[in-house]
């Protein structure tokens, strides 16, 4: 077997165990939406509905049907890429979900971005001098930066860059009619909320990485052997370090899609976490349900990323698995 | 740790105690924090825009009057929905009505609308409009038809283009105050479903954009009440209190609804802003409410005990940090009709009674459903400690407090607030057989007696009546009623004209300086 075909017969046994992970996931979240307290049509109906009104709702939104059944038939549907109807205001819950679900998006992915750029460049600075002033430095920045918690740094952020300095706008609030990036001043606070914390993180695991690679046997022998300093870390350490940080950065993907609620939240930006606490509230399963597997599914396809980009750089992953 | 992380386990504490210092730092100034941007301003020669920062109970603003949320939704209503009648602070105001007149006996009420009002549409309000919107308001899924439950729909009749019948199925003396006032708008007959996210009332402005979060109202120039000074009202959903007040400071928008105490006293020499407290005609009444149909609140010495036990005077100071009034048991403090007492604690006879009914711990559900009800179930479970007694204070999710209503009906001890609102209102909206929120268990007396009051024709009479009902409340009911918490709003400093109706902030007379 060549190594690109049991790379991808590798990806695809991945993807099959990613798939199976998201069907669970998928019956649990079902399962998490059904023992919330209260009832979507009681919801629906207020509080001065007869229990003959709810009974006629639990019919008219087929709430009356077995729970496996309405299970199999949404599951069925989701993986068609129908996402079934809010039980609150009928409207597709794909299209309830679609704009903020690129508002979240753009966040998460302007915040991978910065995430990747500035954990590679702090994590290697302070892993090719473990114990240095510049490692001290930056490592304990990144500790003090992780340790905040995220609502914390996003408040101090706006005190100083909005209630201080006045140059960056509290809350991101969008003109009618006009799309966020439009307005791309609205997203620099909760970018950098989220980017402070996610690249401190991630820069305290590529440092690990790097600090593990420095001592493999090859990087030593390359080092005694007398080649550069640069040549030593572009082509011995990096790539050893490379599988691990793969790994790092493919996970943050996915977690970052479903971690920027709070942020979203003390930014007031118009993203998921949002359409998350109104349904919620309002019982509306339904989209509760298609945010959640929405999530689910970012999270388990970082893992999916992040496994086959470490098998992609690093070839000893390809026989571990 | 090791030193290959470059970070010992010393220099980590002091680096997290650096970081912490840090963070207290900045909270601390951020309440001297200056405001770049004060006065509200002005759109273009078109005149004023005023901006408004919400939240809303539903997470969303409807403009559907039969579904709408406390928050942007209502204040979206008070704007583009005229109302028969409205709770103005402590007074009653006819609205749309131009005259409401009962019967002899009360049972059947006459309405004469204005006769120049016009939907924003360009059709006239007729009195055919008003039974629709009563019989719309009445009827499921309507959450507020337990409001409008003795309309006897069948006797609701317009007489002609501009007055209308209104049959009740029983007696109710306080028609106008507790049913009208409290919640009325009209909208054009035939408004159903979806019509309703058009927002076509009869009201001072007009919805001009709606996403569903946010919206854009515009003046209504041909208002039968005359027109307002701001041309367009932007409302923007902001779940997040302290986002509001963030926005205000920065100058994003110009009213921030609902900030927290915090927040208050925070900005108390921030003259950048102005704090607006709503005072007991606009606050929540908080209660821990205990069901005497349940063990072992169907003891009234447990209930007398708890309610001696607690230092009402503390939790206001703690928990409402002063930004609030001590409650004493019944709603309607500060506000006409209130015939509450003033009671007093007493941990001696507080422990007499526990002992004498043999109990020592208790449960309470605690739900941040208004922010500090878990710390102030805390703080009175020490109260309750000085009185000997044990309390296991449960926390439970505030988001979905209220999903199950007959799970509330059975719990014996819980977390509980409502809207402080004139003893006749909040009797008849939230005591009489059938409220959807019984938490305290009332049962046929209070009900009988309450049905008594209500059918009351005679105004001073029926004052007297309602007084006496409260009474009944005071001396063996299940709230332990302890504060008021105020309505707190924030605002540039310029705006004025500013009027409350139950906590709601209605712009239709506001002024930029």
């Amino acid at each position: 077997m060549t190594p690109a075909v049991r790379l991808a017969a590798l990806a695809v046994r991945r993807l099959g165990g990613a798939l199976a992970t998201l069907l669970v996931g998928s019956f649990v979240l079902f399962a998490a939406a059904e023992v919330l307290p209260g009832d979507a049509a009681a919801a629906a109906l207020g509080g001065g509905a007869t229990p003959a009104d709810v009974a006629r709702m639990h019919a008219e939104l087929g709430l009356d049907r077995p729970v496996l059944v309405r299970y199999g038939d949404w599951i069925g549907a989701a993986f068609s890429g129908d996402l079934g109807h809010s039980l609150v205001d009928r409207r597709p819950v794909a299209e309830i979900i679609s704009g903020p679900l690129a508002d979240t998006l753009l966040l998460a992915g302007v915040c991978a971005l910065l995430t990747v750029v500035l954990a590679l460049a702090v994590g290697i600075a302070a892993g090719l001098r473990p114990g240095g002033l510049l490692d001290r430095l930056l490592s304990g920045g990144a500790v003090t930066l992780v340790s905040v918690p995220q609502f914390v740094t996003a408040g101090i952020l706006t005190l100083v860059f909005s209630s201080w300095l006045g140059v960056l706008p509290a809350v991101s609030l969008v003109p009618f009619g006009e799309p966020l990036l439009a307005h791309p001043e609205a997203l620099v606070l909760p970018v950098a909320a989220l980017t402070l914390f996610s690249a401190s993180w991630a820069s305290r695991m590529v440092r690990a990485a790097v600090v593990d690679a420095a001592a493999a046997p090859h990087v030593e022998a390359a080092r005694l052997a007398g080649l550069s300093p640069a040549r030593v870390v572009l082509r011995h350490l990096l790539p050893t370090a490379a599988g691990p940080c793969a790994q790092v950065f493919g996970w943050l993907a996915g977690t970052l899609v479903g971690g920027t609620a709070v942020v979203e939240k003390v930014f007031n930006y118009p993203g998921l976490s949002r359409e998350l606490v109104a349904a919620v509230q309002h019982h509306d399963a339904a989209v509760l349900e298609g945010i959640g597997l929405l999530m689910a599914a970012a999270v388990v396809g970082g893992l999916l990323l992040a496994d086959l980009l470490a098998m992609a750089v690093d070839p000893r992953m390809r026989t571990a698995t | 740790m090791s030193r290959v992380n470059g970070v010992g386990r010393r220099r980590f504490l002091q680096w997290g105690a650096a970081a912490a210092t840090a963070t207290a730092g900045a909270t601390a100034l951020s309440g001297c924090a200056t405001s770049k941007s004060g006065d509200t301003r002005s759109v273009g020669s078109a005149g004023k825009l005023l901006r408004v920062g919400a939240s809303d109970a539903t997470g969303t603003t409807s403009l559907d009057p039969r579904h709408a949320g406390f928050g942007a939704s209502y204040i979206a209503l008070y704007h583009l929905y005229d109302q028969l009648m409205y709770l103005k602070g402590s007074r009653y105001e006819l609205g749309l009505a131009e005259s409401v007149e009962p019967n002899k006996d009360a049972s059947e009420w006459t309405i004469r609308l204005h006769k120049h009002a016009v939907f924003h549409d360009g059709s006239p309000v007729r009195a055919a409009d008003v039974a629709y919107s009563l019989r719309t308001l009445a009827t499921p899924p309507s959450t507020r038809a337990n409001n409008f439950v003795d309309l006897d729909l069948d006797r609701l009749k317009a007489v002609d283009a501009h007055t209308l019948k209104v049959g009740l199925k029983r007696p109710r003396g306080d028609f106008r105050e507790a049913v009208l006032a409290v919640f009325s708008p009209v909208f054009p007959e035939g408004t159903r479903g979806k019509d309703f996210d058009k927002g076509v009332g009869s009201g001072p402005y007009r919805l001009e954009e709606h996403d569903g979060k946010n919206l854009r109202l515009a003046v209504n120039d041909k208002y039968w009440g005359g027109t307002s000074y701001f041309r367009r009202i932007e409302l923007d959903l902001i779940a997040d209190p302290a986002a509001r007040l963030a926005a205000l400071k920065s100058g994003q928008i110009d009213y921030a609804f609902g900030i927290t105490a915090t927040g208050a006293k925070a900005e108390r020499g921030n003259s950048a802003i102005r704090v607006r407290r709503g005072g007991t005609a606009n606050s929540n009444a908080l209660s821990f409410a205990m069901n005497e149909q349940l063990a072992p609140f169907d003891n009234p010495d447990v209930r007398r005990a708890v309610r001696l036990a607690a230092d009402r005077e503390a939790l206001v100071r703690q928990v409402l940090l002063g930004l609030g009034t001590k409650g004493d048991d019944v709603v309607g403090k500060g506000l006409p009709g209130y015939a509450g007492g003033d009671r007093k604690r007493d941990l001696a006879e507080a422990r007499r009674l526990f002992a004498r009914a043999k109990v020592d711990s208790l449960t309470l559900h605690a739900a941040d459903t208004v922010p500090g009800f878990v710390a102030a179930a805390r703080l009175l479970g020490q109260q309750l400690k000085e009185a000997g007694v044990e309390l296991d204070v449960q926390k439970v999710p505030a988001d979905t407090y209220y999903a199950d209503l007959k799970g509330l009906a059975r719990t014996p001890f819980q977390t509980f607030y409502y809207a402080n609102r004139p003893a006749a209102v909040h009797l008849s909206a939230t005591t009489t057989k059938g409220a959807f929120f019984n938490v305290t268990g009332l049962g046929e007396p209070h009900f009988k007696r309450l049905a008594t009051a209500q059918a009351t024709v005679d105004d001073s009479k029926r004052e007297a009546a309602f007084a006496a009902v409260q009474r009944g409340l005071y001396s063996s009911g299940g709230d332990l009623l302890w504060g008021f918490q105020e309505q707190l709003d924030a605002s540039a400093p310029g705006l004025s004209g500013v009027w409350s109706s139950q906590s709601i902030p209605v712009f239709t007379r506001a002024r930029s300086a």
